[in-house]
């Protein structure tokens, strides 16, 4: 499994945003209750098609379907680098390079 | 333009998709004298812990596929193509996520958002250098990349960092879809981790919010992903919800700013706290949908929000 750090820049979503009361934080706690007793009772096939509620699933290979019309991706073929040769996108890489310029804070 | 500076100044052009440039250099001798590893899964655990030591916020290790290789390296600066090929056979690729800033990213999209993005892109830069230069040191070739040399979201889900979500970029548990992804090619024989799935593809079939929080409409609504892209820009044959990326760039021509609303609007960016992780899990369930209505009903995932933007430069 792949592995995590501490995460330095987590912080608390209480104090950070302000904006979510007692209340709320209660009504998201019995909403997650609820979620987790309907998913793992009857009543969890009855709300909608029975899925794995496994955190996780571990394959082994990609979990998408690559059909036989896949080929390996030309670089030249990404959007910033056909700004460069593809008279569709040159003017708008112009008009995105023309307009970058440094934040500053407001007054 | 500071968050931008060591990826402007010590690997320019990287982000076009031009390999071995500044700290991306390829043309690094390794130590001469090689490290002998018990094991895959012993070389495994120690570059692991050394590139979260050195940076990366998520670290996963995937066997080398050509598949994710870009089919020739293209330099838009001289208009050349050259075929893909590394300077030595490549045996496993350590990817590894960055996390932007969760505050920065709430202003988006603003320039301080973008500015959460370059130091991403330096962070990058760095990171990938210094886990090279760990891997040489053990005595093995290494390639650090950025956005060149091959697409970083099937390696990162081949290692077993997330799923692809709606909004075509990687989602991962930790941090949701806002982290950005780089990897390192190398000799060394490593341990590959194994893919995950966690409820992604199935939340993202009935939650769209990113759909709807896109200036530019680039993002599909349909409930099913297909194997079709919209141009030369996606890479056909893979079933996932495509992004016009031609739509994407004028949007962020004409607002002037780089937008990352398909980050900042996703119910998966969450700062780690014990509800967000349960809620996490939860939504691998059928109350998906309900879970992404909650979201916006708590008043996450808002853009064009100028008091959040104030607010950041406050606190």
């Amino acid at each position: 499994m792949a592995i995590e750090s501490d995460g330095k820049n987590e912080k608390n979503i209480k104090e950070e945003r302000g904006g979510l009361n007692r209340r709320q934080f209660l009504g998201v706690g019995v909403a997650t209750g609820i979620a987790l007793a309907a998913a793992n009772s009857p009543l969890g096939n009855l709300i909608g098609t029975p899925r794995e509620v496994a955190a996780a699933q571990i394959h082994d290979d990609l979990p998408m379907k690559v059909t036989e019309s896949f080929k390996r991706f030309n670089s030249k073929n990404t959007v910033f680098n056909r700004g460069f040769w593809d008279p569709k996108i040159q003017p708008i890489l112009q008009k995105y390079a023309a307009s970058v310029s440094g934040a500053v804070p407001p007054t | 333009m500071a968050a931008w500076s060591v990826d402007h100044m010590a690997a320019t052009n990287s982000e076009y998709g031009i390999p071995s440039q500044g700290l991306y250099d390829w043309n690094v001798e390794p130590n001469k004298n090689k490290t002998q590893f018990a094991s895959p899964e012993e070389a495994a655990v120690i570059v692991k812990k050394a590139a979260l030591f050195l940076g990366a916020s998520l670290v996963g290790i995937t066997d080398y596929d050509e598949r994710w290789v870009y089919s020739d390296f293209y330099n838009p600066m001289t208009d050349e193509s050259i075929p893909a090929d590394f300077p030595f056979k490549p045996k496993s690729v350590v990817v590894i996520a960055i996390e932007m800033d969760f505050d920065a990213y709430r202003t988006g999209p603003s320039m301080i958002a973008g500015a959460a993005t370059g130091l991403g892109y330096s962070k990058m830069a760095e990171t990938t250098n210094k886990v090279a230069t760990f891997i040489r040191q053990l005595g093995y070739a290494a390639a650090p990349c950025g956005n060149d040399t091959a697409l970083s979201v099937p390696l990162a889900i081949m290692a077993g960092l997330g799923e692809c979500g709606r909004n075509s970029i990687l989602i991962t548990k930790e941090f949701g879809p806002r982290v950005r992804l780089c990897k390192v090619f190398t000799e060394l024989q490593m341990k590959a981790d194994k893919p995950i799935t966690f409820g992604v593809k199935e939340f993202c079939r009935s939650c769209k919010i990113c759909a709807e929080s896109c200036p530019s409409e680039a993002i599909p609504m349909d409930d099913d992903p297909t194997t079709e892209g919209h141009n030369i820009s996606n890479c056909n044959g893979i079933e996932k919800w495509y992004t016009d990326a031609e739509k994407c760039f004028q949007t962020w021509a004409d607002n002037t700013v780089d937008c990352c609303n398909c980050i900042t609007s996703c119910p998966y960016n969450k700062p780690a706290s014990w509800h967000h992780d349960l809620t996490r899990n939860v939504a691998n369930t059928p109350l998906a949908s309900v879970l992404s209505k909650l979201d916006t009903a708590f008043g996450f995932g808002k853009t064009y929000d100028e008091k959040v933007i104030k607010n950041w430069w406050k606190k």
